[in-house]
Formats: structure tokens, C-alpha cells, sequence
């Protein structure tokens, strides 16, 4: 037992500035304009204009994470079986973790000059006769936000699945082709099975990464009913007292969705594990 | 039998090169917008190769608040790099050597930063920040905070590393050739670790001059911080900050993979083959 | 009940030979074994024959019947993994009933084989099991019954001891001949262990850079190898440096009739078990050099005059030890005696 106490520093540090904001969070959020405890800014956080902005966050966050598990899945097998030439794989790898720790202000100028109202794809799409932003389009709406958060998902799909991919055993594939299976047989029945826990993992991991993300979205739009600007509007501070306990709710259920997807996560990653190890 | 695989390593080479297009071309974007003085509905064969120059990062650095910047973010990203060592190496060695049973809530301690993302976080410091003025005022207590949103990264890597090197078998040794605690860790521990302390540095590194949302809402002027302002008066040089941002990170990574790089090659010499160079003809 | 045969099969892997002209025939029931050092070809024969790879030339006839355009998962041959290939989201039945239900039998003909297997290796009380719940042995006992269920023509096994404790290996090594035995199955497997090969094949087949150098019942290839390889890779032989002169091989000082067939002039190897050799009142001189007991036999380790290698002597456990330092004097059978120039 005494053997803890070398885990000290570490868990003081967390504590400290970790868990001592992350609990201030729910502190704040569950209190009346008086100062007491009281539910009502924590409910009214998720609901009217506010559950509207959940509902929004929690669609394009899922529409990106699904985009990235189906692209990401796909290069994450097509760069491993590339044998030849060999360095595409680490190239590939490479790339992802840059990619995938990406974000942030560069992705939003990224597509800013390549989406926007003026980036020169739209431009070009003009050129062939079809104007982008003729329908729901834009760059801070569902459609515009998947395109550009699958950039930073997709990477870190592959990054996340690569292992598991490469946990599948070629004895299996050829098992199953030797026992009278084709290779439709094989994905279906034991390659797609195996991986499963991975790719909802890889699912959850990409839809937390898409809803906590701030600065890109911050630069792309100002559109409110993205859960992290909403929660930074109100910490800016152009808000009456006693309503910033809503936005302290909002932080606080943002926390919620993200505890219940990493934890979620977490069981089937060492599901997963179990199979591939 | 052929013709199929055939189909199939073309159909993976396809994916590859589509998968390459997609993530070139935002960037190519973004670059041609910041170094090229041409504007988008003017673009044409003719002008394609007109009007490009560096001077939109000149002028950038000709701004007083960048180098402030500059100097702000390579100061988190250094005393961040530090803290972090400081604290998970030793708790890394501690957790393989002493209490191994741990490490699985270790683990999951270190993941836990996923759970409370930088915009929750940096709301809890603005609910902190009127009891602690004296430290959040600073500029540089933002290196905690930094600390722990690298936190899953570094020590990942830290970890890796430790496990890579048997780690109870290296000190079993050293100590039982009179080494102290501090000479065991100065000079094998650390050493041998080198890869694992230099990756989890450059990623340190990365995530600090990346970080925006934390520096933002608290108002505190770093790089990322400095790039949105002065877009918003030369987007052009934004952009081109961005441009140069995005080829440092990805040379922090390449030095991260060269870093990584698989130092195990088998010993070349078999058990076989050194016997025969031991039989001498006598 | 069905033959198995390959002929002049060639595969190349860019610009490295696995298998070059290759031609075995194997009858129905038999199991040969393919032995021979990594590189050899003899994991790509196996590979050629259950149709994972394709060859450059030759063809692959089972039952007389050429399969060397069928795919492979149309070839009914059973195949037994070094390690790793059960699948790890079935257990042990839904293994086992894998390639029943592609070849579409019902579900009662299923469940009546997969008994059937499962008693034959042994693993009734296992049936619910997965594979990571599962030991070494048991998991290739798994992937036996699998590859028998199917009823096979052919069963091919690809080293699958070589990843099992010692202890493991002797008794699954013999269970796998039983049951192949029982089943009558025609069965190929492949090994680079000798102790495995001799043991348990109708006929071995050495190879060496992608040819058969001989095949021929255990005690054939043991006793009278077609060439030095053969007799350098299976079981342990002394080789000594001599010269032919006049028909006759010099070794050091010493000289012997050659045997037949005539040799040329000039230097040569001579190849000689240590069973062949022993302590003869006639023989040559020699200092003993070491003497190591290994229960049922002993052997000496001697240095003979004139002669820069060491020969080992094999002697039946119960000899006297002769001492370290002492003089001996060796001979060895002439007739048993194999030469390589």
C-alpha cells in the first residue's frame, strides 16, 4: 500500500488542475442566482435554444465520426496491404499523426480558402456550372463541418484501427479460404466481427473529438448552436448574472456526453483487446 | 486468380492516391491564398504563376506582438515540455517497477483529459480564476493546464518506451553492480529512453504551439492567438502563419518518427555461426 | 483416399527460386513429410499444393484430377497453421463447423461431424471454448479436427508442432499419425525437424533450395542418403578432409579403399556416423578428447593423429568412459563411409 505514495505528484497534479476544474464546472452550474443549490440552470441547459444546439453538435459530430470510420477503415487496409513500395505505410502513419493532432486554426483557414464563400474549389465548381452554397451549404452548417472535420478524423481513424487491422492474422484469412470460404465470406464472418469493437471504439473516440472541438469551429462560423462556441460565448462574458450558471451547465453536460463516449469507448477497446492480442 | 488480386492492389492504390488528393489540396489552398497576390476569381492559366512572394510573412514579422507571441508560446512549450518529464518519467518508472498492478488506472488516469476538453477546462479556471488571481494572471500558468491536455499523448509515449526496455531487469543490474538510484537513472534509465523523452517533447511541443481555445477565452497573447488577430487585419498573412505553423508541426513529427525509429536489429551473428568461429584447427 | 502429386512446379519470388522443377508423388494414405532448412521450398510446395500460391509452371494432380486452375477454396483440402488460425470470435464447435457450413450440409449432418471431430482429437468437454481460453496443444488439436471434418482429400500441415513446448510436441506429433492413420487421409507435412519427420512419415522428402534432394522411407534416408546434404541435415555426421590418389581416399595420414563409384583425383570430403565409428585394436591412433554420457548412448569426442578435426565416437551407454587425455585407437565401418566433392 505504501508503494501509492510514489503516485502522489502525479495525482496532485491532476487533481489540481484537472479535477479541481472540471468539479468548479458542476459547482457553478448547480447553483441559483442566489447562490444555493438549485437544478434549474443545469435543466435549462439542455433545453429550448439549448437543446437545439445539443441536437445540432450532436448530429454533424456523429455525421464526421461516421465519415471517418468508413475512410479512415478503408486507407487504414489499404496502406497496410500495399506492399509495395513499403514506405507508403510509414508515410501514411507519418502523415495521420500529424493530421490527426491537427486542428485548431490552420484546418479553419484550410477550408476557408478552399470551401469558402471565395475558396477556390467553390470557385471552380462555379466554373463547371455548380454553385455550392445554392442549398444548405456552409461551412458552419452540418454539411460544412463534416467535410471538414472528417480532415482530423479520418487520420486518426487510421491511426486508431491500423493496429487492429494489422491484428487480423493472414492464417485466418487463409482458413477460411482453405475450409471453402471466399474472401466475402471472410470479411463477413470473421474480419468485420474481430474488428467491430474497434470501429465503434474508433466511432465513439472520433464523435467526442468532433463535439469538443473549439478553436476550428471558433474561426470557421459564429454559429451558436455549436455546443463549444455556445460555452464560449457565455465565458465571454456579454452575459447577465445569473445567467452564466447556464453556460457553466452546458460546459457541464458537454462533460456528461463526453464521459458516457470515452467510457463507452474504453470497454471496447480492451474488448477488442482481447481478441487481436 | 491474378486478374482479381490485380483488381484489388488497384483498387487500394486508388484509395491511397484519392485519400493523398483529399489531403493535399485544402493545404495547397490555403498556401497559394497566403503566397499568392492573385485573387481567386482572377485565376486563370495565364496568371497562374503571378504574383507570388514571401512578403506576406515579412510583414508578419514586422508586427512587435508576434515576436511577444513567439517568445510567449516557445516559453509554455518549453516549460510544458519540462513539467511534464519531471513528473510522468519519474511516476512512469514507479508505476513498471513498484506497482505494476496500477498501471491499468494509470492508464486510465491519463486518459481521462479526453473526458474534460480544453473549452470545459478552461470554464472551470474562469469559475477558479477570481480565488487564484495571483497565479492566473501569469501568463505561464497556462503550463499546467498545457501539461494536461498533452497529458494522453506524452505519456503513451513514455510508457511505450519504458515497456520496450525491460525495464526491472536494466535496474536489477545496474543496482547489483553498485549503482545508486540517481546513477542508475542518469546514466541507463535515461539513456536508453532517449527516443521515448525526445518524441514525447516534440509532442508537447506541438500541442502548446497549437493550443488556441484555453488562450483565447482567458485572453492570454500566444502564437495561435496572434494568428487569429491578425487575420483578421491580413488574412492573407494569417493564412501564411498558418502555412508556416503547419510545416513546423510536421517537422516536430518527422523528427518524432525518426526518433522512434525501430532501434531492435536481431544480432546479425546466429548461435551457428559463432561456434564456427570459435572451432580453431589445432 | 486419394493421391497426391506435383509435377515440375517452379515458383519464383522476384528474383529468388522457392521452387525449381519440383515434382513429388505422393499415394493415397500416405503422410510425407517435406523436411529441410528455412528457404528450402518446402513451406511454398505446401502453399503450391493448397492453391495459395500460384507456380510459374507445373501443375498440381489430386486423384489423378489436374487442380491447378482451381481456386483455392474450391481444392477439399484440409490445412493444419503453424499457430494462431483459429478464428477468435467463434469458439471451438463453430470452428470446427466453419467449412461444413460452406459447403452448405445441414444442420444435422453438422452437428453429427463436428461430434465426430470433436471425439477424435479428444475435446468434447471443450466445444464452448475460445481460442484465447485454450492451450498450445489444444488449440492445434482444434484445428486438426477442423481441417478433418471436411472430409479432405488431402491434409496438409505446415509445421504446426513447431510453435509447442517439447512436452506437447511428442504426444501431438503421435496423435496426429494416429489419426491420420485412422482416417486413411493422404497427408503432407512439412517440418524442419527430423526427429518429427522420421518419426512419424510412411516416406520423407529432403529438400534444399527448392529441390527434392531425396525421397525414401525414414531409415533410407537415415541410413543410406542419396547425397551429402542429405546425410549432413538428417542425423549428426563426423566430416573429415581427405584427397583421393589413385583410387584410393587419404585422410591425414591414413588411407582407404574408395568406394565405388570411382572417384577423381583430388581433394574431397568424407562423411561417417558416429555409430559407424569405434574402438578398434586396429584402428588409428587418436587422444580422447571428451566423453559425454547421454543415458543410452555415450559419445566420445577424439582427436586423431594427423587429423585437424575432431571425430566423434558413438558408444552404447553401458561402455567404459575412456578418460580425457587418454590414447584410443578408432576405426569405422568403410562401407557406411559417404564422400562429397
Amino acid at each position: 500500500m505504501r508503494d501509492y505514495v510514489g503516485l502522489l505528484p502525479f495525482l496532485a497534479f491532476l487533481f489540481l488542475f484537472l479535477l479541481v476544474p472540471a468539479y468548479s464546472v458542476f459547482q457553478q452550474a448547480l447553483k441559483n442566482p442566489d447562490g444555493s443549490f438549485g437544478t434549474d440552470a443545469f435543466r435549462e441547459a439542455i433545453s429550448g435554444q439549448n437543446f437545439q444546439a445539443f441536437k445540432f453538435s450532436i448530429t454533424f459530430s456523429a455525421g464526421a465520426a461516421i465519415v471517418g470510420v468508413v475512410a479512415g477503415t478503408l486507407l487504414a487496409h489499404a496502406a497496410s496491404s500495399v506492399e509495395r513500395p513499403r514506405w507508403i505505410k510509414n508515410l501514411v502513419t507519418s502523415f495521420s499523426g500529424v493530421a490527426a493532432n491537427m486542428g485548431g486554426l490552420p484546418l479553419a483557414f484550410m477550408f476557408l480558402s478552399l470551401l469558402g464563400r471565395q475558396g477556390i474549389l467553390t470557385k471552380i465548381l462555379e466554373y463547371f456550372g455548380l454553385d455550392l452554397y445554392a442549398g444548405n451549404f456552409g461551412l458552419g452548417e452540418v454539411s460544412g463541418l463534416i467535410v471538414v472535420y472528417s480532415y482530423f478524423n479520418i487520420p486518426l481513424m487510421v491511426l486508431v484501427t491500423l493496429p487492429a487491422i494489422e491484428g487480423l492474422r493472414p492464417a485466418w484469412r487463409e482458413a477460411c479460404v482453405n475450409l471453402g470460404g471466399t474472401g466475402f465470406t471472410y470479411w463477413r464472418r470473421i474480419g468485420l466481427p474481430v474488428l467491430l469493437p474497434s470501429l465503434l471504439g474508433g466511432f465513439l473516440l472520433l464523435f467526442a473529438n468532433s463535439f469538443s472541438a473549439y478553436a476550428t469551429a471558433q474561426q470557421l462560423t459564429d454559429n451558436s448552436k455549436i455546443v463549444p462556441l455556445r460555452i464560449g460565448f457565455f465565458l465571454g462574458g456579454d452575459v447577465s448574472i445569473g445567467e452564466d450558471a447556464v453556460g457553466y451547465g452546458l460546459a457541464a453536460w458537454m462533460i456528461i456526453v463526453m464521459a458516457a463516449s470515452m467510457g463507452a469507448y474504453w470497454f471496447l477497446r480492451r474488448r477488442s483487446e482481447r481478441w487481436l492480442g | 486468380m491474378n486478374s482479381k488480386g490485380g483488381q484489388r492492389r488497384l483498387g487500394r492504390h486508388l484509395i491511397l492516391v484519392v485519400g493523398a488528393i483529399y489531403f493535399a489540396f485544402p493545404f495547397i489552398a490555403m498556401a497559394r491564398f497566403a503566397f499568392q497576390n492573385v485573387q481567386v476569381f482572377n485565376l486563370g492559366r495565364a496568371t497562374l504563376f503571378d504574383g507570388w512572394s514571401l512578403s506576406v510573412v515579412t510583414n508578419a514579422f514586422r508586427e512587435d506582438y508576434f515576436w511577444e507571441a513567439l517568445r510567449l508560446s516557445l516559453q509554455l512549450a518549453t516549460g510544458t515540455a519540462l513539467l511534464t518529464l519531471f513528473i510522468l518519467v519519474p511516476t512512469a518508472v514507479w508505476v513498471h517497477l513498484r506497482i505494476p498492478r496500477a498501471r491499468v488506472i494509470v492508464e486510465f488516469l491519463t486518459v481521462l483529459p479526453y473526458v474534460i476538453p480544453a473549452i470545459a477546462l478552461v470554464a472551470g479556471i474562469v469559475v477558479i480564476k477570481p480565488h487564484a488571481r495571483w497565479f492566473l494572471n501569469s501568463d505561464l500558468s497556462l503550463i499546467p493546464f498545457y501539461a494536461v491536455l498533452a497529458l494522453p499523448f506524452t505519456y503513451r509515449s513514455i510508457d511505450a518506451g519504458l515497456r520496450a526496455i525491460d525495464l526491472r531487469t536494466l535496474t536489477e543490474a545496474s543496482r547489483s553492480l553498485g549503482a545508486g538510484w540517481n546513477t542508475t537513472l542518469m546514466r541507463v534509465l535515461i539513456p536508453s529512453l532517449k527516443s521515448a523523452l525526445i518524441s514525447s517533447t516534440f509532442l508537447t511541443i506541438a500541442v502548446v504551439l497549437g493550443e488556441y481555445t484555453i488562450a483565447d477565452v482567458l485572453l492570454k497573447r500566444t502564437l495561435p492567438a496572434f494568428m487569429a488577430e491578425y487575420r483578421q487585419s491580413d488574412p492573407r498573412g494569417g493564412y501564411a502563419l498558418a502555412v508556416m505553423s503547419l510545416l513546423a508541426t510536421t517537422l516536430l513529427f518527422a523528427g518524432i518518427g525518426i526518433a522512434t525509429r525501430s532501434k531492435t536489429r536481431r544480432s546479425e551473428v546466429t548461435d551457428e555461426s559463432s561456434l564456427k568461429m570459435e572451432e580453431t584447427p589445432t | 483416399m486419394t493421391s497426391l502429386s506435383l509435377e515440375h512446379v517452379t515458383k519464383t519470388y522476384g528474383s529468388t527460386i522457392a521452387l525449381n522443377d519440383f515434382s513429388l508423388a505422393i499415394e493415397s494414405g500416405e503422410l510425407v513429410s517435406l523436411l529441410g532448412p528455412s528457404g528450402c521450398g518446402k513451406t511454398t510446395a505446401l502453399r503450391v499444393v493448397a492453391g495459395f500460391e500460384v507456380p510459374a509452371t507445373g501443375s498440381v494432380l489430386v486423384g489423378g484430377a489436374d487442380v491447378s486452375k482451381t481456386p483455392a477454396h474450391r481444392r477439399n483440402m484440409g490445412m493444419v497453421f503453424q499457430s494462431y488460425s483459429l478464428f477468435p470470435n467463434m469458439n471451438v464447435a463453430q470452428n470446427i463447423e466453419f467449412g461444413l457450413r460452406t459447403r452448405r450440409l445441414t444442420p444435422v449432418e453438422r452437428k453429427k461431424r463436428v461430434d465426430e471431430a470433436l471425439e477424435l482429437v479428444q475435446l468434447q468437454k471443450q466445444a464452448k471454448r475460445y481460442s484465447h481460453q485454450l492451450s498450445g496443444g489444444q488449440q492445434q488439436r482444434v484445428a486438426l479436427a477442423r481441417a478433418l471434418a471436411i472430409r479432405p482429400d488431402v491434409l496438409l500441415l505446415d509445421e504446426p508442432l513447431s510453435a509447442l513446448d517439447a512436452k506437447v510436441r511428442s504426444t501431438l506429433r503421435d496423435e496426429i499419425r494416429r489419426i491420420q492413420r485412422e482416417s486413411g487421409t493422404t497427408a503432407v507435412f512439412v517440418t524442419h525437424d527430423q526427429d518429427e519427420a522420421l518419426s512419424i512419415s510412411d516416406r520423407v522428402g529432403v529438400m534444399s533450395d527448392g529441390r527434392l534432394e531425396q525421397l525414401a522411407a525414414p531409415e533410407v534416408v537415415y541410413s543410406n542418403p542419396s547425397s551429402a546434404f542429405v546425410a549432413r541435415f538428417v542425423g549428426t555426421i563426423n566430416e573429415v578432409d581427405g584427397v583421393v590418389e589413385d583410387g584410393a581416399v587419404h585422410i591425414g595420414p591414413y588411407r582407404f579403399r574408395a568406394p565405388s563409384p570411382r572417384r577423381a583425383d583430388g581433394p574431397i570430403k568424407v562423411l561417417i556416423r558416429p555409430e559407424h565409428t569405434r574402438f578398434d585394436e586396429n584402428g588409428f591412433p587418436a587422444m580422447v578428447r571428451q566423453s559425454v554420457f547421454m543415458g543410452a548412448s555415450k559419445i566420445v569426442d577424439v582427436q586423431a593423429d594427423g587429423l585437424s578435426n575432431l571425430i566423434r565416437v558413438q558408444l552404447p551407454g553401458h561402455a567404459t568412459s575412456p578418460e580425457p587425455g587418454s590414447r584410443v585407437l578408432i576405426s569405422f565401418d568403410e562401407s557406411k563411409v559417404l564422400t562429397d566433392q
